[in-house]
């Protein structure tokens, strides 16, 4: 797998604890959206995570342009970290509208976000990183135990 | 490669907004004239009257917000960007809403000078927009099926266009011969070239984003686009030579890919991740569900040949698909790009080490209340059903179906100005901020 297929994949993974977390608060099941939601913030922060650390600062390295769409990704982050905050207020409170919205204002940033990863930023990393994929996917595999 | 990285945020706010708020405004006056005028003006195919409210329905609200949505969607769906958006924007905007508008004036009043005043503005508008959007689009890094799909809709608009404006000088111009054999060739370049293509293009990238769902099948996908397009091509060949049979099978063909568009979309939608039955996904539902009434009545009048009104299949392919899945949509995008803004000038906000002032942003939920969309959802429903029996039944059904479709529309653009008026008080707040 390349760097596009197994970051796209992980996206996937995220979208599915996404749902769950979703479906679960959706019918006032407070304690597994807990759960759920709470397994989709850590998967998410990791990915956020190997990306800022791993991937960005190697393809800005590689290709020298700093500015360029991993500063836009990165603020991007950002924006999903803030409505993670919100997600786990709402959760706390167990105030069902408030988590929905939060969340399906993630969602569409998410995978906004994603599609751009997906259709441009991974390809164009899978071009121009010095390692190859297998370096990255091990990498990313090991990442949680960082 | 520099090209190619064109990751920036959504255009500003007003470049969308202006045309998602005109449609509804549209809507109502289109319902409106259909009060004004009783049902006398559906006693026969094509009144001054019924083509001033199609007009005003398709150009004013549907190619008015299809617009505007692309505008939206192009730089996050194909990664381009629009040059100076405001003011490439305004010079599509404004001759679009005027020439619509002075349209419909001129079968209203029937004066023959105002469809060439409308003809030029159409004109101007939609050669802009083209131009500059195809130029965008054939440039573009990306290889998504959406990208090739979007490129024939836009085609397709450009054929509508043109075959609009030549009619539109037919009357306008005495001396002009007022070629009556292409409306049908235009309505159906319209509606299931553009407006059908368009929506679909947009459906295989947002349906599985938003709603969670499968991707549609990839031969699925690869097939579609093409298929629609081919069928219009042979289409137009069959009105333009007479010839009955390859028109019936162009026909099916397109009624062919209605189905399995709608089926298909069902599908995904019926076996979703997500469970969770947001206004969107109803609108969707409503959607495929009059492609697929739309299919099944074409095929009842072939099979046991009865009679349906034409305007039975304008109101389920105007109002039932086109506007429903459009009016889903503007809950997602308006909503959506003012959480998008307000949280971009916090972010300033917080670059500037402003910490303490920063306005709390509302999440989607606070701007447009889940209820509001949901019983506009409701109110649209019933608007598109009135409207399917008032088809059938005038004499029972006209005036309901009208009020209702004032009724939702007046509901919708409520919605859409006070989400904006929202927009604009925390804007406001923040600036003073700044």
């Amino acid at each position: 797998m390349n760097i596009r297929e197994f970051m796209s994949k992980d996206h996937k993974d995220c979208d599915m604890l996404f749902a769950k977390a979703e479906n679960a608060a959706s019918t006032g099941d407070w304690e597994t959206a807990g759960q759920a939601c709470n397994e989709f913030i850590q998967a998410m922060n990791r990915h956020l995570g190997f990306e800022e650390q791993g991937l960005f600062p190697a393809f800005e390295e590689a290709t020298g342009i700093l500015t360029g769409p991993t500063e836009m990704m990165r603020m991007e982050h950002d924006q999903m970290r803030s409505l993670f905050v919100e997600m786990n207020d709402a959760l706390e409170k167990q105030h069902s509208d408030d988590y929905l919205g939060a969340a399906e204002t993630l969602l569409i940033m998410m995978q906004q976000h994603n599609m751009k990863e997906e259709q441009i930023l991974y390809s164009m990393m899978d071009q121009r990183l010095s390692e190859d994929a297998s370096y990255w996917q091990q990498k990313f595999n090991d990442w949680e135990k960082q | 490669m520099r090209a190619d990285l064109s990751l920036q945020q959504a255009p500003p706010f007003s470049v969308p907004a202006r045309f998602l708020v005109s449609a509804p405004l549209f809507g109502i006056l289109a319902a409106l004239i259909l009060l004004w005028n009783g049902p006398e003006i559906i006693s026969h195919r094509w009144t001054p009257e019924i083509l001033a409210v199609t007009h005003f329905l398709t150009l004013g609200f549907l190619a008015m917000s299809m617009l505007g949505a692309m505008l939206q969607l192009l730089p996050v769906l194909m990664g381009m960007i629009i040059p100076r958006p405001i003011f490439f924007s305004s010079l599509v905007h404004t001759p679009l809403f005027l020439g619509s508008l002075i349209l419909g004036m001129a079968w209203l009043l029937q004066v023959d000078k105002l469809f060439i005043i409308a003809a030029a503005l159409l004109s101007l508008s939609f050669t802009v927009f083209i131009v500059v959007v195809a130029e965008r689009l054939l440039r573009s890094a990306n290889r998504h099926v959406t990208r090739s799909m979007m490129l024939l809709a836009l085609l397709a608009l450009f054929i509508t266009a043109a075959l609009g404006i030549t009619l539109s000088m037919g009357y306008g111009w005495q001396s002009f011969p007022l070629a009556r054999q292409l409306t049908d060739l235009h309505l159906s370049w319209g509606l299931f070239g553009w407006v059908l293509l368009l929506i679909i293009s947009v459906a295989y990238q947002v349906i599985p984003m938003f709603q969670i769902t499968d991707e549609y099948p990839v031969l699925h996908q690869r097939l579609m686009g093409w298929t629609v397009f081919v069928a219009m091509l042979n289409l137009s060949m069959a009105y333009l030579w007479q010839l009955e049979n390859l028109k019936t099978i162009s026909i099916a063909l397109l009624a062919v890919c209605l189905m399995v568009f709608a089926l298909a979309t069902l599908w995904l939608l019926h076996k979703r991740r997500r469970q969770l039955v947001d206004t969107t996904m109803r609108f969707w539902q409503l959607a495929m569900v009059s492609l697929l009434l739309l299919t099944s009545c074409w095929l009842l009048t072939h099979l046991i040949n009865i009679e349906l009104s034409i305007f039975l299949y304008g109101v389920l392919m105007i109002n039932g698909f086109a506007m429903t899945t459009i009016n889903g949509m503007m809950y997602k995008i308006i909503p959506f790009i003012i959480w998008l803004h307000l949280s971009v000038h916090n972010k300033n906000l917080r670059n500037k080490d402003k910490r303490d002032s920063q306005v709390k942003v509302p999440h989607m939920r606070k701007i447009i209340p889940e209820a509001a969309g949901l019983w506009q959802f409701r109110f649209h429903l019933v608007s598109v059903i009135l409207l399917i029996v008032a088809t059938q039944w005038p004499f029972w059904f006209f005036y309901p179906a009208a009020l209702a479709l004032a009724a939702s529309q007046t509901f919708l653009l409520f919605n859409l100005l006070k989400a904006v008026r929202f927009y604009n008080t925390r804007l406001n707040e923040l600036s003073t901020i700044i």
